[in-house]
């Protein structure tokens, strides 16, 4: 029983790191892009909202 | 919330080999360093910084992860919890200080966390739609997984290879950070130092810009006679954010770390939790619940974990403290606050809960 134990803990070790190694690597490209262009938008927005003023001027 | 702190500052001064009189100093730039971007940049610098640490701290967590079994071996690590802990060490529903009780509490207490707990909602109340919602908790469960396993293998290599003398004493919790300090080579030692810096970072800055939000969305709110300019809301929220790194900062620097910390922890955010899930459950499928059950709910939720760690602090009643637990005072704790949750939604007339929805409307 303990060598079953032993053996299910392994199996999660192993499912942890491919796991994480996986969801790392997605993170890092997605998240870059994403990252990118939300700054796009917020730029954009920022951009929009200032020509908004100056036509109000 | 203040002890994180004080780990995180523990954690870098035993790993680096400083010496134990420059903790404080530690503590004291890590926090500013974190108040200067949360308050400075807000939500935008948390979200870049928190995307940029939880890169730098994945990558450091495999390394180590990987170094660790490369070099004290999978079959070490098993066999030093086997002689110290035996079955109980792998299963623990054998183990003769957990059992059923553990686990029921910590079934209790993580539903409780992921339904509550102001960092996870944080993550569920920015996303786009209902979809997105539900996904956030479908696929991040296991990442749960990965956040226990994780440091607990590094515990059980720290055991493998620096012996059982560590346990139950009040250094025990530097027999992880002495393990690394001693098995990690020096190159790997800056990606494994950046790694936990940018987990604790980002521990701090989340946790400064949610309670800020909750304090003064919900708390402040009630004070507020007509909505602030979107200046004077920021300039509010910088300056409460503020306040809760000072929190943090003397928090830290007066709680000594003692022995179990992990329960110290469940047993201080039960005062929370507990509560909140019950309310945040009831009121969303329960149509009787009103507010004099959930007032009996916060009250009934706070009082027996507080009540617990006052008796472990006084001599006379130690003893009992210890014979009653912190799982079962934490089961406890649950029942008592859905007990008081029901039993005062039902006491409440219906007819003044009726006139109340009425003058509401």
């Amino acid at each position: 029983m303990t060598g079953e134990i032993h053996w299910f803990w392994l199996a999660m070790t192993i499912a942890v790191i491919i796991w994480y190694s996986t969801i790392t690597i997605y993170i890092s490209f997605r998240g870059a892009f994403d990252i990118k262009e939300m700054l796009g938008r917020l730029d954009q927005l920022a951009k929009e909202e200032r020509e908004a003023v100056d036509r109000r001027l | 919330m203040g002890v994180f702190l004080r780990v995180g500052g523990e954690f870098l001064v035993t790993v680096c080999g400083f010496n134990e009189r420059y903790l404080e100093i530690t503590m004291t730039a890590l926090l500013v360093s974190v108040a200067i971007y949360t308050i400075m940049g807000g939500m935008l610098s948390v979200l870049i910084t928190d995307y940029l640490q939880f890169v730098v701290m994945s990558v450091g967590l495999l390394v180590v992860t990987v170094l660790i079994l490369y070099k004290v071996g999978w079959t070490n690590i098993t066999d030093a919890v086997a002689t110290q802990h035996g079955a109980g060490g792998f299963n623990p529903f054998v183990h003769e200080k957990l059992g059923y009780a553990f686990v029921i509490y910590f079934a209790l207490h993580q539903l409780a966390v992921v339904l509550t707990w102001q960092t996870t909602v944080q993550r569920l109340l920015a996303a786009k739609d209902t979809l997105t919602g539900l996904k956030i908790y479908t696929r991040t469960s296991f990442f749960f997984v990965c956040r226990f396993l994780i440091p607990g293998l590094w515990g059980m290599a720290a055991l493998a290879v620096l012996g059982p003398q560590w346990i139950g004493t009040p250094e025990s919790l530097q027999a992880m950070p002495k393990l690394l300090s001693t098995i990690v080579p020096m190159g790997l030692m800056g990606v494994l130092i950046a790694a936990m810096l940018a987990a604790d970072m980002s521990t701090d800055s989340a946790y400064m810009l949610t309670w800020g939000s909750v304090i003064y969305n919900d708390i402040l709110a009630p004070f507020r006679n007509k909505n602030f300019s979107e200046k004077r809301g920021i300039l509010w929220n910088r300056m409460i954010v503020g306040c809760i790194g000072i929190f943090l900062l003397v928090y830290g620097l007066w709680y000594p770390l003692k022995g179990n910390l992990w329960n110290y922890l469940a047993i201080t955010g039960t005062i929370y939790l507990a509560s909140m899930s019950v309310l945040l459950i009831s009121c969303c499928y329960w149509k009787r619940a009103n507010n004099w059950g959930a007032a009996g709910a916060i009250m009934a939720g706070a009082v027996i974990p507080i009540t617990y760690l006052v008796m472990e602090q006084l001599p006379a009643t130690k003893g009992l403290a210890a014979r009653i637990g912190p799982y079962q005072s934490g089961i406890a704790t649950y029942a008592v606050a859905w007990t008081a949750m029901i039993g005062g939604s039902l006491l409440k007339p219906k007819t003044e809960t009726v006139l109340e929805e009425a003058k509401a409307l």
